[in-house]
């Protein structure tokens, strides 16, 4: 599996380049960008997978920008880091912008890997999840299938003694396939 | 009309007699016989009777004494031919009440007869009046019966009536009493409640430091954490260099190769070089964010130092205030907030400094709260002759009318409110009348909404900073107040005793 992308945002690059340093060793690739509008470029130009952003910023707030991003880019998971420890603004964060965690600065470093981690297990998890979900899917339609050209291919029919009847022709058919 | 019964059997005599009363204006009725004056006595029940005592059936003294019993109100005069003292005597004993001895004048029996009857008149008129005064009495009594009972009736009625006024009074005083300690306890609330609304706007400014304070400590904790690792790192090289050295100072050529070997694996598999690259970068951002750090709370210092008084006043310079309380609050609104100076010529100005920055933060934190308003401000400093004006303006608050009428409401809340009401702008004018001057706030006439606190200009107080700083206690002024008492002014009686608590250190 490829290396999971991260995004940073926020105005203050001194925070951005503290963040670099700190995961330098962690095995994700590392994005940053310094406004919400830098952010969406990166959105688009490549996967990533979960967004850390600041909430105070001049453009635009943190929450705002997440909440565009959610529906964008459904998938991608998103965290607020944030100085102003308000309760309000992490209860709407959580609420309204679906955000996954609620940060507060000052952050520590063990705390922020740990739930790094959590995130992309949880985001491994669903994606394996989905992953069956979809293999699921596909063979259902190929049972469909199989039932509208062959009609009764999946009923075992029985003898009164209770015998299996096994009808030759359709061996071919199925060796098709 | 007096009604006369005479009884005589001589005819003649009935008669005359008769004539003569009759005359006299008597009813005049006649009996012949005892049996016969019985009768009559009985049907006429007349008030004088002529008695002849010598009646051919009943004897005169029987008939008499007959008479006078059934007729007690009667008077019967008695006629006889025997005039001896001694019968007379006998017959005014048996119930006459006089005689006419025979034979008589018929001016004797006249006199005789009107005699008896003014008597019996007399003595009628006295039983009368007698009965009447016996009456009287008694109706006297009665009254005086019911006036007694009135009178206690009276009493007990003024000390009911005295009692229920004592127990409405005690209860008036209870009452009283209540209301004065629900008085109390409004005027208590209402001191809370500008309090708050006052604390509401300090915390504002706070937020907005606690913010400005955890953006630096967030990085320099964690470039702390990261240094903690390169010193790791650097101390394992550091170890890894000294065995080198030492199995070179030893000459022990296989043991040397082997540590030199891991020593340049160590520089690679820690990429040392981008450390020692980072470590500059790093102390540098450290120092940049303590500086930051340093420079807040040298700020918070400035505001921690006015002196203990909140009403101590001294010159201050309104655009240095002002532009200090935007730097401090455009930590928390302002990043998103676009604040524009256009700071005139101004003298300085003489008011407590701490009652400036509340009525300034009340302004601030009612503009970041309020929906209508948007994130634009012009701060603008003015002067007229005797006052300093300053402006904040908003140039696109599309705040309505009738919220611009009521925005002094004590209960008045803005749109999509957060955590500030009229209130805190209510206890903001009060604050700007104590202290001489006023706020305002107007649609202006190119669209924007101007929050406007105007101050008394000093002209002592420009003098007085040419020659330094002075520090005195300024009387508050008190004439603002007189300018328009139509408004309703919350917390007016207390924004002596609450302003001057609120503080920002």
């Amino acid at each position: 599996m490829s290396e999971h992308k991260i995004l940073f945002v926020d105005d203050e690059a001194n925070v951005l380049s503290a963040l670099r340093r700190s995961l330098r060793k962690e095995p994700y690739e590392l994005f940053f960008a310094e406004s919400p509008e830098e952010a969406m470029t990166i959105l688009e130009n490549d996967r990533i997978d979960l967004v850390v952003s600041d909430h105070l910023m001049p453009s635009m707030d943190g929450l705002t920008f997440l909440k565009h991003v959610r529906d964008l880019y459904p998938d991608v998971i998103r965290i607020i880091l944030t100085g102003a420890a308000d309760v309000r603004l992490a209860i709407e964060a959580i609420n309204e912008g679906e955000v996954f965690r609620f940060l507060t600065k000052p952050w520590n470093d063990l705390d922020l890997k740990v739930i790094l981690k959590l995130v992309f297990d949880f985001l491994d998890l669903r994606r394996e999840n989905q992953g069956l979900l979809e293999t699921v899917r596909k063979q259902k339609t190929f049972i469909n299938k199989m039932e509208t050209d062959h009609p009764g291919i999946f009923e075992v029919k029985r003898t009164d003694s209770g015998a299996i009847i096994l009808d030759l022709d359709m061996d071919e058919d199925i060796a098709s396939m | 009309m007096t009604k006369c019964l005479i009884i005589d059997d001589c005819r003649l005599i009935r008669e005359m007699a008769g004539d003569v009363l009759r005359d006299h204006g008597f009813d005049i009725h006649f009996a012949a016989t005892g049996e016969e004056a019985l009768q009559k006595m009985q049907k006429v029940a007349p008030d004088v009777v002529l008695l002849d005592m010598v009646l051919p059936d009943i004897p005169g003294a029987e008939l008499l004494s007959l008479l006078a019993e059934q007729d007690n109100d009667c008077r019967i005069i008695v006629i006889t031919a025997h005039s001896s003292l001694d019968s007379a005597l006998n017959i005014l004993r048996s119930g006459a009440a006089d005689y006419l001895p025979k034979p008589f004048q018929l001016g004797d029996l006249l006199m005789c007869v009107e005699r008896v009857v003014r008597r019996q008149q007399l003595e009628r008129e006295n039983q009368e009046l007698s009965l009447l005064l016996q009456q009287r009495v008694l109706d006297l009594d009665r009254s005086r019966q019911e006036l007694a009972d009135w009178s206690l009736q009276l009493e007990q009625t003024v000390q009911d009536r005295t009692q229920d006024l004592h127990r409405a009074n005690a209860k008036l005083k209870t009452t009283n009493a209540e209301l004065e300690e629900s008085h109390q306890k409004l005027q208590q609330a209402q001191v809370a409640m500008v309090e708050r609304e006052k604390m509401a706007a300090v915390a504002l400014l706070a937020a907005g430091v606690a913010h400005e304070v955890n953006n630096p400590l967030g990085f320099v904790n964690a470039n702390i954490s990261t240094l903690e690792q390169y010193v790791l790192v650097l101390r394992r090289w550091a170890a890894a260099l000294l065995r080198v050295g030492d199995s070179y100072a030893r000459l022990d050529r296989q043991q040397f190769d082997k540590f030199l070997a891991d020593t340049v694996q160590c520089i690679k598999q820690d990429s040392l070089d981008d450390i020692i690259d980072d470590i500059g970068p790093l102390f540098e951002e450290v120092s940049n964010g303590l500086t930051r750090i340093t420079g807040i709370v040298e700020q918070l210092k400035v505001f921690a130092d006015d002196g203990n008084d909140a009403r101590s006043v001294k010159a201050m310079d309104l655009n240095q205030e002002v532009a200090l309380i935007m730097e401090l609050v455009q930590s928390s609104l302002a990043k998103t907030l676009q604040v524009e100076f256009d700071l005139g010529e101004i003298s300085p100005v003489l008011v407590p400094v701490k009652i400036f920055r509340q009525i300034l933060l009340s302004i601030l934190s009612f503009h970041a709260a309020d929906a209508s308003c948007t994130r634009k401000l012009v701060v603008r400093t003015s002067a007229t002759q005797e006052q300093v004006v300053l402006d904040m303006i908003d140039p696109d608050c599309r705040m309505s009318a009738q919220s611009l009428a009521e925005i002094f409401d004590p209960l008045f809340a803005p749109k999509d409110v957060r955590n500030i009401g009229g209130l805190g702008l209510c206890a903001a004018r009060d604050s700007a009348r104590t202290i001489g001057g006023s706020l305002r706030m107007f649609k202006r006439s190119d669209g924007g909404v101007s929050f406007q606190l105007r101050l008394p200009s000093n002209a002592e107080a420009s003098k007085n900073t040419r020659r330094g700083e002075i520090e005195n206690q300024l009387p508050i002024t008190k004439s603002a107040r007189a300018e328009d008492k139509l408004d309703s002014d919350c917390g007016r009686r207390d924004t002596h005793s609450v302003g001057p608590e609120t503080s920002l250190a």
